[in-house]
């Protein structure tokens, strides 16, 4: 009583992760957001783009990223096996 | 009171579609919102891949764009669906104190605190707020060949327990702003499905077939174009959609009614071609 259909969907999700049934999708977009910050690469086409258009350079500072770091080393996306 | 906005771009905007920054930038700066690019910002934790990995990573990890927005006397406004659930729905997991609480013996780690004094806004409630006769005076150019169908995409409406800007049944923020443009949405559902973005990476068949159960009845009833506010759904209509029906983003839409030229939007990077 009282629980949504999400939130048994989530615990489940969860608990596949911890036991490492994570899709290899989900993994590299771990593997990358804990790298960069991001969830999508910053490649050399992103960069021309930008460029072209007139934007900004699009960069996560190092403090960021340490920070980020830390965050995850405190939570559980810290602890799973990403490989 | 308005304060101003930290810019929330995402991941996806920036990185593969930069295209859709600039037509909102050029947007937001028509209407005169005060915004800056939000300093320090990371991925939101996407709903559907990341934060289903580790829910308590989403929480402190949004928690802290939250806390930076606050440090920094701002709102935050988002330009994508997924970005605007994830924070949205942070913010409001963090009005318990408990919850709160918790979140903050991890913040205070890096030197952050968060207080629940941040207000989360999508691009659509923006330009809703702007109003119809704001939209109107600034619109100069005509947009009558689009015959739109509106797909607000998933997170911009659901779960409706959570988000506000819209109905999710019968949504029709989409077709309002479209009107007050001068273009016409044709097709308006009911109850909008999902366009199968967030599996294309796991299950690119069901994501396929999702695709084409949402688009399916668009053409038929006389739509020449897409239009929605979710970048996830803007890849799926512009690269992964066999039929072929163009789309646009809600701000370039609104950046071409405000006489933007496609040049300067970049409409030239559509895989698909627009009326």
């Amino acid at each position: 009583m009282g629980v949504e259909p999400s939130e048994i969907l989530t615990f489940l999700r969860g608990a596949a992760a911890v036991r490492g049934n994570i899709p290899k999708h989900f993994s590299d977009e771990a593997k990358l957001f804990i790298s960069s910050g991001l969830s999508f690469p910053n490649s050399g086409m992103t960069r021309k783009l930008r460029k072209e258009l007139d934007l900004d350079g699009l960069t996560v500072s190092s403090e960021t990223l340490a920070q980020l770091a830390l965050l995850v080393k405190r939570t559980r996306l810290g602890e799973l096996e990403l490989e | 009171m308005s304060r101003p906005y930290y810019l929330f771009r995402g991941c996806l905007i920036p990185t593969r579609l930069p295209f859709l920054e600039r037509s909102s930038l050029y947007v937001l700066d028509k209407l005169g919102i005060e915004y800056e690019l939000m300093q320090g910002a990371t991925c939101c934790v996407e709903p559907i891949g990341l934060r289903s990995l580790a829910e308590d990573t989403w929480l402190v990890v949004t928690a802290r764009m939250l806390a930076l927005a606050e440090k920094a006397g701002r709102d935050i406004l988002s330009l994508c669906n997924g970005c605007y659930l994830s924070l949205e729905e942070c913010r409001q997991e963090l009005e318990d104190e408990t919850t709160r609480a918790r979140v903050n013996e991890v913040l205070v780690d890096i030197g952050l605190h968060y207080s629940g004094n941040v207000r989360v806004k999508h691009f659509a409630e923006i330009v809703r707020e702007a109003g119809q006769e704001k939209i109107v005076l600034l619109t100069t150019a005509q947009l009558d060949r689009f015959r739109f169908a509106a797909h607000p995409g998933c997170h911009m409406v659901r779960p409706s327990s959570k988000l506000h800007i819209d109905e999710s049944f019968a949504p029709k923020v989409l077709d309002e702003i479209a009107s007050w443009c001068g273009s016409e949405v044709v097709v308006s559902e009911k109850w909008p499905k999902c366009c199968g973005g967030g599996i294309a990476g796991v299950d690119e068949k069901v994501s396929t077939r999702m695709l084409e159960d949402a688009t399916s009845s668009f053409r038929p009833r006389g739509a020449n174009c897409i239009l929605t506010p979710c970048p996830f759904c803007f890849v799926q209509f512009d690269i992964r959609q066999k039929d072929g029906l163009p789309v646009l983003f809600l701000s370039e839409m609104l950046a071409l009614a405000f006489g933007a030229t496609p040049e300067l939007i970049g409409l030239k990077y559509h895989r698909t071609r627009l009326p």
